[in-house]
């Protein structure tokens, strides 16, 4: 497919975006869309054979002009990181026009890691796990195990997709874990962790007999 | 009464009496026709050559008609047709003179002038989008030859056929378009009967609706 002919979007995975055409007709900004015309609007993958999903569960595409056709908005919801077009054609009650398309690349999420900075941490003393690799200003929701932390989750991650959780170990645990479990878009979408990622902090306890004499 | 005046009176009514019983000798829608006699030696005298007789020299009239003897004198006319009624019997009449400036008895020949094809009917498709194909029916006489143009362009003709009609098709037009036929004959031959016609028929042709780029915010 000749996609590289075409306009092109990028997008996160769950934006919402709107598309327009005639928007300015004749110079002038009304009428919005031309008088007479529906605009007749679809989205396709790009596959070698493409396949209309205008009305898959996974997006949700709507009028924004009524009762003029010529503005959509796409709510791109769980639609699949990917590369899919979007098609409009006009027809002014007597004729189709050319069709009009735009590229939209849905950006891969990209799923975070964590490390431990330390094996193991003696008790009372805070350590530190570092998340990275997360997207850009994201929110990375996280639970811990066998400490606690002062950093609430979800905890926003900078541009670089990096952040440090600091967490002191509890009384009586062996270890702190902490699992991620799942990324806040900077569009607001969730999107779920579904593999294990945990990173692990051995909690040392020193056990000092009691004093004894004689 | 001499034998001579018996002779031709009897040989004028039994020419009067073939006349009234054969249909006419020629039906003709052509504009023109051209008449021979005494080319054939078994019809004649024996002497006939395609110039005629020799010596001989002769005489047309036509009752209508504009007749003109190709050569002075000779034994072939053409007459023009043009201005006669269609459904006009016309005799046309040939009276030899030997060298003996002898004449013969008037020899007539008949000819029914009829009509030339009817116009043909022409249908328009459409209207159409700008880039389809304009397509012009035409209906009439299987086997008649069509003149026409589009838009007062080069002529060009096309046979109706055998089921009565034609398809001219011109692909992806860009403006309406106009097909005048101007002529139609019997057939494709040389000769052939031609009315002059005026037939118009005009394809309509509505542009495409112009969208903008997709903009996306």
């Amino acid at each position: 497919m000749l996609v590289g002919l075409y306009a092109q979007q990028t997008i996160e995975f769950g934006d919402i975006k709107n598309y327009s055409v005639d928007t300015n007709e004749g110079g002038v900004s009304t009428p919005d869309g031309t008088v007479g015309s529906t605009y007749t609007w679809s989205v396709w993958t790009t596959d070698a054979t493409p396949v209309d999903i205008t009305t898959a569960s996974t997006l949700t595409l709507s009028y924004t002009n009524s009762p003029a056709t010529n503005r959509i908005q796409i709510d791109w919801g769980t639609t699949a990181p990917g590369k899919y077009t979007v098609h409009v054609t006009e027809n002014n009650a007597s004729c189709i026009g050319t069709e009009e398309t735009i590229l939209v690349t849905i950006n891969a999420t990209s799923i975070p890691t964590i490390k431990e900075d330390n094996a193991a941490t003696c008790l009372g003393t805070p350590t530190d796990f570092t998340i990275t690799n997360a997207p850009a200003n994201s929110k990375v929701t996280f639970t811990i195990t066998g400490g606690t932390s002062t950093t609430t989750s979800p905890v926003t991650v900078d541009a670089a997709g990096e952040s440090t959780i600091t967490v002191t170990p509890t009384a009586g645990a062996t270890e702190i874990v902490v699992t991620l479990t799942s990324v806040e878009l900077s569009n607001g979408v969730i999107v779920p962790i579904t593999t294990t990622v945990e990173a692990k902090t051995q909690i040392t306890t020193v056990t000092t007999s009691t004093i004894t004499f004689d | 009464m001499k034998n001579s005046t018996l002779k031709f009176l009897l040989t004028s009514l039994l020419g009067l009496l073939i006349f009234q019983v054969k249909a006419q000798d020629l039906q003709t829608c052509k504009t023109s026709n051209n008449f021979t006699v005494d080319t054939n030696p078994t019809l004649g005298s024996g002497d006939e050559t395609t110039t005629g007789s020799p010596g001989s020299t002769y005489t047309w009239t036509t009752s209508n008609g504009n007749l003109t003897q190709i050569n002075p004198n000779s034994n072939q006319a053409s007459i023009d047709w043009t201005g006669v009624a269609v459904g006009t019997t016309v005799t046309v009449t040939v009276i030899e003179t030997n060298a003996s400036n002898c004449e013969s008895a008037p020899v007539t020949f008949t000819v029914l002038i009829t009509a030339g094809p009817s116009a043909p009917t022409v249908t328009p498709n459409g209207p159409i989008c700008e880039g389809d194909d304009a397509v012009f029916t035409i209906t009439g006489t299987p086997g008649n030859v069509v003149t026409y143009n589009f838009d007062g362009g080069a002529s060009q003709t096309i046979a109706i056929e055998a089921d009565g009609s034609t398809d001219i098709i011109v692909p992806n037009v860009t403006a309406s378009t106009t097909i005048n036929v101007t002529a139609v004959a019997s057939d494709a031959t040389a000769d052939a009967c031609t009315t002059t016609v005026t037939v118009n028929a005009t394809v309509t042709v509505n542009p495409l609706p112009k969208t903008s780029p997709i903009q996306a915010s």
